[in-house]
Formats: structure tokens, sequence, C-alpha cells
């Protein structure tokens, strides 16, 4: 049983392994997951938590915690505007690049459920 | 004399006399599907390619990613302009964009600092209603953003949601905010939908009084020729005048 586990477990990380290194450290849940495709299909989007739960249909709750982890990450950063906490993707070429990389991956279905195992290891049921 | 700057509309500059007044901000009133935000991108599209002015699309409720692909219909790549960081577009919310004009510090304000910004389109202002009902505040605000955007001597076209050619109360306070009222809608003429434009006002130019018809071509669009013999047109349906 453990040398399948140890077959599947090399199987699912095979792709590039930077890609592999930002799943396994940052992409841990689903709402993470979608939150980071959203902000790499719109990159300039400048908004709260609470809004942008509204446009990835997540808890407010769950985005508030999951952007301001992903801002103290390096993903995405926070400004902080009047009473607002305003967040933006990361200005990093080099990091938009990666999730570049991976929502382009991602469009593979194989690459998919690398990812959803990955996930779902990581415990991120949400 | 005050620079004009050119929409790229062919037609609708020659009934601007040439273009807005620069730092102008306009009102472009029209129902859904009338080709507001086509224009706004074009306005953007011509700014930076012929003019080299950087822009900006501040969007409040269409995705960047759906408004670069009916962009890609006109074959306008906006996603190389913004890699050439000439045009930015902007996906945030009424209270945000409001926070963010009053922040000299703030990502907005340094973008258009930083690049020079000489156009920005609004998609829509209606939004805005999200904040507030209260008149006198929303008056506010329109002053805030319209003051916000001259501030910087940005040419601006301010999208408006309305499906009938009076403005309606939320917008009868930008009315006196703006400079130029364009205005496009749909009218109904031998069973068949055709679309009008025509200019309400303009500040400090002349300006051609006529209601155009008007077409979103593959290239974008397009105005064309004054309606001729009917009368009515503003109410939707209008009536053919008899010959003489």
């Amino acid at each position: 049983m453990e040398s399948y586990n140890n077959l599947m477990s090399d199987i699912m990380d095979e792709m590039d392994p930077r890609v592999l290194e930002f799943i396994k450290n940052h992409v841990t849940t689903f709402t993470r997951w979608d939150t980071i495709r959203f902000f790499h299909e719109n990159p300039n989007t400048q908004d709260t938590a609470e809004n942008l739960a509204r446009y990835v249909g997540r808890s407010p709750a769950v985005i508030r915690q999951e952007a301001q982890e992903m801002a103290e990450e390096g993903i995405f950063r926070s400004v902080k505007q009047g009473k607002h906490t305003v967040y933006l993707l990361t200005n990093d070429p080099d990091r938009r690049r990666l999730i570049a990389n991976l929502v382009e991956a991602a469009r593979d279905r194989t690459f998919r459920m690398k990812l959803v195992y990955h996930i779902l290891r990581a415990g991120g049921q949400q | 004399m005050t620079k004009r700057v050119r929409t790229g509309v062919p037609g609708l500059d020659e009934m601007l006399h040439g273009g807005f007044l620069e730092g102008s901000a306009v009102l472009l009133q029209g129902a859904p599907g009338t080709g507001k935000t086509t224009l706004g991108l074009q306005f953007l599209y011509t700014g930076i390619v012929e003019d080299d002015e950087p822009g900006l699309l501040i969007t409040f409720e269409e995705f960047p990613y759906s408004l670069l692909r009916d962009a890609q219909s006109h074959k306008w790549d906006l996603r190389a302009l913004e890699e050439a960081n000439k045009l930015r577009i902007i996906f945030t919310s009424p209270n945000i964009l409001l926070s963010s004009l009053q922040s000299p510090s703030s990502p907005l304000n340094r973008t258009i600092m930083n690049w020079g910004v000489r156009r920005v389109v609004l998609d829509s202002v209606s939004h805005f209603t999200r904040i507030t009902r209260d008149k006198q505040r929303l008056r506010d605000i329109y002053t805030t953003v319209v003051n916000g955007l001259k501030r910087e001597g940005i040419t601006s076209i301010l999208t408006s949601e309305s499906s009938t050619t009076r403005l309606n109360p939320e917008q009868d306070k930008l009315s006196y905010v703006v400079d130029v009222i364009l205005m496009m809608r749909y009218v109904e003429i031998n069973s068949a939908i055709d679309r009008a434009l025509l200019i309400l006002k303009m500040r400090g130019s002349a300006h051609e009084q006529g209601i155009r018809r008007y077409e979103i071509r593959p290239e974008g669009v397009h105005v064309t020729d004054r309606f001729e013999g009917l009368q009515g047109l503003l109410t939707g349906t209008p009536i053919r005048l008899p010959r003489s």
C-alpha cells in the first residue's frame, strides 16, 4: 500500500517544480485557487475582501482570512484606503508569470486532477 | 485655444466639431446594448494608438477578461496595450473608486500620475446608487469623481444606463457636473430597430444639433447620416412626416 501511495505521489508531483512548490505552499484550498484564478483573469482588480467574495461566489469571512494570508505570502498586495483594506495582485513579474503558468497548465484535465489531489492532501476541502 | 480630444468614432468627431474639449467630463447615456462600452473602448483605443495618450478603463460590473474578448471582436488588441503600459482595465467597486480618488497615494492615483493618463472611461456611474440613494450625497459623489479626474486634466467618459430620453433623478444630479451629454438610443422605424445618437449638451463649444443614425460595425461605432423626414425620434417610435 505504501509503495502504491508513493507511486501515486510521484505521478501527482510530475509538473514544473516551481509550479508544484507554489501549489503546495499557496494553493492549499479551493477558495485560494478560485481567488488566484480570478486575479489572473482580471489582474488589475482593486477591491475589498467582501467584494472579492461576491465575484468568486465564496463566503466573505473565508475570503477575508484567505486574502489576508495570501497578502502576507506575497501573492496579493493589501493597501489601506480610508476605512477599507483593498487587495491587488502582486506586482512581482516572476510571481505573476508563475501564476499564469499555473492557470494555463490547469486548462488540461490531467493537470487539474493533480491540482485537486494536492489541495485535498493539504486538507483544503473548502 | 483648448485642445480637442478626438473620439475616433467616424461621424461623431464631426458632430463635436473636432472632438471633446480636453479635460471634459462626458456623460454617455443609453440603454443596455446600445454600444456605450464599445464607444468607450474605441475612445481609449484611438487615444493610445493614434494620439499616444494612455488610458484607463474603470469597470464596476463587467469583468475585464470579457471586455478584452469583446474588444478582440473589433480587432482591438487591448491585452497588448496593457502589456505596453498604455492601458489599464481596473475592476473595482464604487466605494473603492471613491476612496481611491480621494487618496493621493492610492494605486489608482499612482497609475494616473506615473503613466500620464489622459483618457478615462468609467463604466458605469449608475452603480454609484449602490452607495446611496440620497440625492445630495449622490451629487457630492459625482462631484468628487468628476473633479478627481478634471484635476489631472483627464478627458473622461462616464457611461450611464437609461432607456428613456429623460435623465432619471440620480443622473439629473450628474448632468450639472458634466460638460457634455451624449445619448445613444434605440428607435423603431418600419418595424425594425435602428440606433440614434445625439448631443444634448456641450459646454464651451458649438456642436451639431441633429439626431444621427449609427451602426456598430466590426471596426467599432460608426455614426452615419441624419434621420430625415421623421419626427419624435426621442420617443423611440417616430412618425413619418408627410412629404411636402
